[in-house]
């Protein structure tokens, strides 16, 4: 097996381009591929806290089921993915997309806002 | 094994092929950086990269696609376990999102997969979840409701850390 031991990788002929061949013929994109953040929470008891993120220079507390994560590295716009979920049947949702941040909104089924154990959600996207 | 370590990397002409098996950082064996695609920032290889994935349909159950995924287990009706091949690095630092594709049922509920964390460990090995229903249907004198079901279309994907 060959291995390549490297720090960084760069494209040639375009710095933020690298191609990778899939698992069958066709070819994807590193860059694209990759997610450029994610985000694992407990806002259980109201005061949201990090499990573990990436990417995610601070949490804040929006109100009762809305927490927001700041990116470190902010994205190129503000169209980017964000998937999210949070335990047990509670649904969740992303709002408030933004370059520098976005928001994820958790409810019961009920229909009410709620402060969950375990929020997650990832990014995917172009980074600045 | 042949091991070929440079500062930068240059061809003599068109486009650059690298014909490789396996990527391992230098400095750190467990951390590459990339250029990311505003051209200037960089973003973190091993972190962008999802450790595990698993489509299955929970009616059966079965397991039709997944990436370092072990098997499936069923738990009860609604409930189950996703076992990873390859560990995670702790049991809750790694995160799953999750999402449904097709519903079990002929009513207009919102089906939903979830963590059960709270009810069932999290092990670096197992990602325990829940499936069903919840929503309103027309005259049903059981409005608001939702149960636990077999859904078919569960998706999980793992993101954090592995062992």
């Amino acid at each position: 097996m060959s291995t390549l031991n490297v720090d960084a990788l760069v494209g040639n002929t375009s710095a933020n381009a690298i191609t990778v061949r899939g698992e069958g013929s066709a070819t994807t994109s590193l860059q694209q591929g990759l997610a450029k953040a994610w985000s694992h929470l407990n806002v259980n008891g109201g005061t949201p806290a990090i499990r573990d993120t990436f990417n995610i220079a601070s949490i804040s507390d929006i109100g009762t089921g809305n927490t927001r994560n700041t990116f470190t590295n902010a994205m190129s716009n503000a169209n980017f993915a964000a998937p999210s979920s949070a335990d047990a049947f509670n649904f969740s949702s992303v709002e408030s997309y933004a370059t520098t941040h976005y928001q994820q909104r958790v409810g019961n089924t009920s229909g009410s806002s709620t402060d969950r154990d375990h929020n997650v959600s990832t990014v995917h996207g172009d980074l600045a | 094994m042949s091991t070929i370590k440079v500062d930068t990397y240059l061809t003599r002409g068109g486009v650059s092929e690298i014909a490789i098996d396996k990527l391992k950082g230098a400095s750190s064996a467990s951390s590459i950086s990339v250029v990311g695609e505003g051209g200037t920032t960089t973003t973190n290889l091993q972190q962008g990269l999802a450790k595990a994935s698993c489509l299955f349909d929970q009616t059966a159950p079965a397991i039709d696609a997944s990436f370092n995924t072990a098997s499936l287990t069923d738990t009860s009706a609604g409930k189950g376990i996703v076992n990873w091949t390859n560990n995670m690095g702790g049991a809750l630092t790694y995160s799953c999102t999750t999402g449904i594709t097709n519903g079990n049922n002929n009513h207009p509920y919102l089906n939903a997969i979830l963590a059960d964390k709270l009810h069932v460990t999290q092990t670096t090995s197992a990602f325990p979840f829940r499936t069903g229903y919840a929503g309103f249907e027309n005259g049903s004198a059981n409005n608001p409701f939702g149960n636990f079901a077999d859904n078919d279309g569960c998706l999980v994907v793992a993101i954090g850390d592995l062992a």
